[in-house]
């Protein structure tokens, strides 16, 4: 039996363990709490195939390692485009909430892109991007390239072993967002080795549905000095680039108590 | 300057578009700049938000809004130590033309680090005056020529609104940022046919606006599916955010063919 993230009693999705987040044991990782929102936004009520343009998540406090509800409001309904809201609800209270931009899906697959400039998943090494999903972590992941003093990003493949929830198929833009969410990571240089950077939000744009398995991720961080830094990633598959992703994330020392989100 | 009039004069209920907020190739509904700005300016003004730096401002246009009267909604998500989390909801002549979220986090302890970003462009003064055709009232422009980049030169101009979102609260920067973003699209898309309607405006800062003169600098990925246009925002001091437009595929294909 594969392994899941999560499964399903009646509208509650119990978390597994590994779901744990890596700063705090007690609470959801944040991959976690974006796959919910996407997933709740995928399965949104549509008169035709629809898929997910934009998607915007906001993290607004810890979510506890509880079975969790996410509510789903249409809040324009239309053949052309759909704006959806998702709340992930706690117990009595909404921990995370998302909107997004729904478009028609294409009905021939996209034409392939320019070959990427990067080996392939099989040729990278095994490592994880963050120190804390480390070997065996359901999201596996191959880096490509480590950001260097100058700004130059950060680069990995990744797939995900498990299945999100328990006897359904894990749609790729779930996957996605999961990947986007572990991206800031991939991309802290040199300069950032002394800073925590849990990231506050996650926005994913698709120009198309990604395809297949591994996903890579292109990141950059651009940080003025206000405490803040937006990471500037490009989501591509083996077909070319799909999207772009950015997370605002909330600088701290290391040294100062750690909070697993802003 | 050709504008005097504000995009809007506060009313005791809300706000009144003026001409200068008119969507000039629909002159029954107001221009998204328009709204953008006019979000903005809320969710900024916003007790809440007072003493913190913005983070990112998403706005979904879901309905064009006629030119009626106008009213901003917003209300608290979160209110943290470090974030805040807004919503706002703007209604024009009783639809619900926009819904926008706001993220807010409070300026960091000292020694906070920093990438330089030097201001890549030609200056404003050095770049010639060139209105965005159909030109939006209340707004000047100028085009930054050059930049080769695959082949494919980039659009890139100084975007400026000429007056104040709301008549008597001066020009803001946040606004004017937010404004520029709206022309995102518009930029990413210059040459070929335009005329469609972006779903959305997001903007992604890396530290808040410094003056009203932005620089959007911008590209449009299509790989089928949908068009997604980003830009890079910069003031005089350099780069401080991105910006990205979705447009879905039949809006695209359509303007594409015509």
């Amino acid at each position: 039996m594969t392994h899941a993230y999560f499964r399903q009693e009646g509208e509650l999705l119990v978390p597994d363990r590994t779901v744990r987040s890596p700063w705090n044991p007690d609470h959801q990782s944040g991959i976690a709490v974006a796959g919910q929102l996407a997933r709740a936004i995928e399965r949104a009520a549509a008169a035709g195939p629809m898929r997910i343009a934009r998607l915007t998540v906001d993290f607004l406090g810890a979510v506890l390692m509880r079975p969790t509800a996410a509510q789903v409001e249409l809040v324009r309904d239309g053949p052309d485009v759909q704006l959806v809201e998702a709340a992930l609800w706690v117990d009595s209270a909404i921990a995370a909430k998302a909107t997004a931009v729904r478009v028609p899906a294409a009905e021939a697959p996209p034409p392939a892109g320019p070959p990427l400039p990067y080996v392939s998943p099989e040729a990278a090494p095994r490592e994880g991007v963050t120190r804390y999903f480390g070997e065996g972590h359901p999201l596996e992941t191959r880096v490509v390239q480590r950001p260097d003093a100058d700004g130059g990003p950060g680069v990995f493949w990744a797939r995900f072993n498990s299945a999100f929830v328990a006897g359904e198929p894990t749609s790729a833009v779930v996957r996605a967002c999961m990947i986007a969410d572990i991206a800031s990571g991939a991309a802290a240089g040199p300069s950032m080795r002394d800073w925590r950077m849990p990231n506050a939000d996650l926005s994913v744009y698709f120009a198309r549905e990604p395809q297949g398995d591994w996903l890579l991720a292109t990141t950059q961080i651009d940080v003025a000095d206000q405490g803040v830094a937006a990471t500037r990633s490009t989501l591509a598959d083996a077909g070319g680039v799909f999207g772009y992703a950015r997370q605002m994330l909330i600088l701290s020392r290391a040294n100062a108590d750690a909070r697993p989100r802003a | 300057m050709t504008a005097v009039d504000p995009f809007f004069t506060p009313t005791p209920d809300g706000f009144l578009p003026t001409a200068v907020a008119r969507d000039p190739g629909q002159p029954d509904r107001q221009a998204g700049a328009a709204l953008a700005g006019l979000l903005a300016r809320s969710l900024q003004a916003a007790p809440a938000a007072a003493t913190m730096n913005i983070a990112r401002l998403t706005i979904d246009l879901l309905h064009p809004a006629p030119f009626a009267p106008t009213q901003v909604l917003w209300r608290v998500l979160r209110e943290g130590r470090r974030t805040t989390v807004l919503e706002a909801s703007l209604t024009a002549g009783g639809l619900e033309a926009a819904r926008a979220s706001a993220l807010f986090v409070r300026r960091a302890e000292e020694g906070a680090p920093a990438t330089v970003f030097a201001p890549p462009f030609p200056a404003v003064e050095d770049a010639p005056q060139t209105p965005i055709e159909p030109g939006p009232a209340g707004f000047e422009t100028r085009l930054v020529t050059g930049g080769l980049e695959g082949g494919v030169e980039r659009p890139r101009a100084w975007i400026q609104p000429t007056t104040e979102v709301v008549a008597g609260e001066g020009r803001d920067p946040l606004a004017a940022a937010m404004m520029a973003a709206s022309f995102t699209l518009r930029l990413g898309e210059m040459g070929a046919a335009s005329g469609a309607q972006p779903l959305d405006i997001a903007v992604h800062f890396v530290r808040p606006p410094r003056e009203t003169w932005i620089l959007v600098d911008a590209d449009t990925l299509a790989p089928g599916g949908a068009a997604l246009a980003h830009s890079q925002l910069s003031d005089r001091s350099g780069l401080f955010a991105h910006a990205q437009q979705t447009l879905a595929t039949s809006r695209f294909t359509r303007a594409d063919a015509a």
